[in-house]
């Protein structure tokens, strides 16, 4: 009789104390739920639903003459006079904004809204590290975010452009620019759990990453050396006639720089260490 | 027997500030094993943050304290092991249901088996009588039923020490008397450390008694000594007719420190405060009946009640300031 059996206790240890069960409750916030479907479903309309319009709606727009007067045509041009690769190059400058401006409003009301509620008092009067706290949040939404936004989404445009360019794409290339995709959401999302970590209302929680992820010309423009130590290159052509890392990657094009990918991670293991530094120092 | 298999709590200076404010000032407390301690104070005593600090959701700024021996800034996880906590204005995750509230706290502390962990989950939802609301969210529970829920959740491991931070302030009297035998039957398995403000709760369940004002510990002792009075003993008289002078013969015995003569409706009432218990007991009401005009309706030992006493400390404490 299952009364009978004694209750196990838990044996985890240090910062991994409490963290199986706050794993748990973050996925299930995920996946027992419907959010999966409706993170799932916002995604499919604005990303694939954009190259579906590119692929299969939009008319053939004929060759444009090279913009930059020697009647000679750019690399960058000439990949983008094919359809296929300019749903493709769509895509992914889309999945580098619109689901990190996603990861951003969860991001933010993942540690705020527990410290303004109090449940993160309540919580962490448990057997629970304030570290396990914290990571069950990025893993929690990160592989939410991972698998609705990037790799399904991933999956239905990979199949789309393939089927638009007549031949299936190559599938580790593509793969790559998906993990450089989601490299680029990190940066945003550990940023977003760090400044929660920092400060106690929403307004620079939100406003910062929101900043950085749309005022990026303002900030080249200042400092364009910041293109080489910032992710915005991942997605975005942070330099004239250079294809974004992601893109190249997909396109099998020599990569205009990798020093992004190496900044980026730098970059969310910093965020991830500062957000850990100050939430274990914080008071409820 | 070691100490620290007694003693559950101590503290030795324990002291926090924010910023200018010294919200608690160099705490010495002592909380032994399966005792119900009560925790008095005005609001802003510092109650809740002694409770902040034991649990380690804050920092001491100066001071030491240990919960079973261990250490509360240095081994705060291992402590919350053994201890089960309701806040004095506990909140919970909205979306979920007691019953899966219950199982998330539960598994903080238990891995299994989940049939166990089921089964306990339903006794403690059936010890707190909300069984027939265990499978609603909590977002439509009145305030009984969150605390009622709130004590649940803090014994559902069977917690070593009980920290409840007002258990029973947003109860109706029904709830307030649930939580009182509650934590009745609670002590024989575990230590009892709550806040409160309800003097008569703590009167009827505790039997020790800390009173902190302003930051700082003012009184702490077994429930009897406070309510015996910290002025010595005292004797309680009605007297009918021209008593001054038995006043006079009674106040100049060595044993009696003062006599203190008030009216009360037509009658004359003396509060005695003796040095010898026991050579009161042996004269007062004898020589005051060998005035032969004069005849007693009440005597007794003057017993106080906590209001008084705690009134009395706090005011005297307030002036002394």
């Amino acid at each position: 009789m299952a009364a009978e059996v004694p209750l196990q206790p838990v044996h985890e240890r240090g910062w991994r104390m409490g963290l199986a069960n706050m794993l748990s409750k973050e996925n299930g916030a995920w996946w027992r739920t419907r959010f999966w479907i409706v993170q799932s479903v916002i995604w499919l309309f604005i990303l694939n639903g954009i190259v579906a319009t590119l692929l299969w709606a939009a008319p053939e727009q004929p060759a444009s003459p090279s913009g930059n007067g020697t009647g000679e045509t750019s690399v960058v041009e000439r990949l983008m006079a094919e359809k296929p690769n300019t749903g493709l190059f769509i895509f992914l400058l889309m999945s580098g904004i619109a689901p990190v401006v996603g990861a951003i409003i969860i991001g933010q009301d993942a540690l705020i809204a527990e410290k303004q509620s109090g449940t993160a008092a309540w919580v962490l009067s448990k057997p629970v590290s304030r570290t396990a706290f914290v990571l069950s949040k990025l893993v929690g939404h990160g592989l939410g975010l991972l698998v609705t936004a990037v790799l399904l989404q991933g999956l239905i445009a990979y199949l789309q452009v393939s089927a638009a360019a007549g031949r299936a794409l190559l599938p580790l290339p593509f793969l790559a620019a998906l993990g450089v995709v989601f490299l680029n959401l990190l940066f945003y999302l550990t940023l977003t759990l760090m400044l929660g970590a920092l400060f106690d209302n929403r307004g620079p929680v939100i406003g910062i990453p929101l900043a950085l992820l749309f005022g990026y010309q303002l900030f080249l423009g200042v400092a364009p050396w910041l293109a080489e130590i910032m992710p915005w290159a991942l997605v975005v052509n942070a330099q004239p006639d250079s294809l974004p890392i992601s893109v190249a990657l997909a396109l099998e094009q020599p990569l205009p720089s990798i020093t992004p990918v190496i900044g980026a991670l730098l970059w969310s293991a910093l965020f991830v260490a500062v957000a850990l530094w100050r939430f274990n120092r914080e008071e409820f | 027997m070691d100490k620290s298999d007694t003693v559950v709590i101590s503290t030795q200076g324990l002291s926090k500030s924010y910023k200018n404010i010294h919200a608690l000032k160099a705490l010495d407390l002592e909380v032994h094993k399966n005792s119900i301690f009560g925790f008095l104070g005005p609001n802003g005593a510092g109650k809740t943050t002694t409770i902040k600090l034991l649990l380690g959701l804050a920092r001491p700024t100066a001071g030491a304290g240990r919960v079973f021996g261990m250490d509360i800034a240095r081994d705060s996880t291992e402590i919350r092991k053994r201890i089960g906590y309701l806040a004095q204005d506990p909140r919970y995750y909205e979306h979920m249901t007691a019953r899966e509230t219950l199982r998330f706290t539960a598994r903080f502390f238990y891995s299994g088996p989940p049939a166990r962990i089921e089964a306990r989950i339903a006794e403690t939802l059936e010890l707190v009588g909300l069984s027939d609301k265990a499978d609603r969210p909590i977002k439509g529970f009145s305030g009984g039923e969150r605390q009622r829920l709130g004590i649940a959740q803090a014994q559902v491991n069977y917690p070593d020490l009980l920290i409840l931070d007002e258990p029973a302030a947003s109860l109706d009297p029904q709830g307030r008397r649930d939580v009182l035998e509650v934590m009745e039957r609670l002590r024989k398995y575990t230590t009892i450390f709550y806040s409160t403000h309800i003097l008569d709760d703590v009167q009827r369940v505790s039997d020790t008694v800390a009173i902190l004002n302003r930051g700082e510990l003012i009184a702490q002792a077994p429930i009897g000594q406070l309510l015996a009075g910290s002025g010595g003993t005292v004797y309680h008289m009605v007297i009918k007719g021209e008593a001054e002078a038995a006043r006079a013969r009674v106040a100049s015995q060595p044993w009696v420190s003062a006599v203190n003569v008030a009216p009360r409706d037509g009658q004359t009432e003396w509060q005695v405060s003796v040095t010898d218990a026991d050579a009161a007991e042996e004269h007062l009401l004898r020589w005051v009946l060998s005035e032969g005009n004069l005849r007693v309706t009440e005597f007794g030992r003057k017993k106080y009640e906590l209001e008084e006493v705690f009134l009395s400390m706090v005011g005297e404490d307030n002036h002394g300031r």
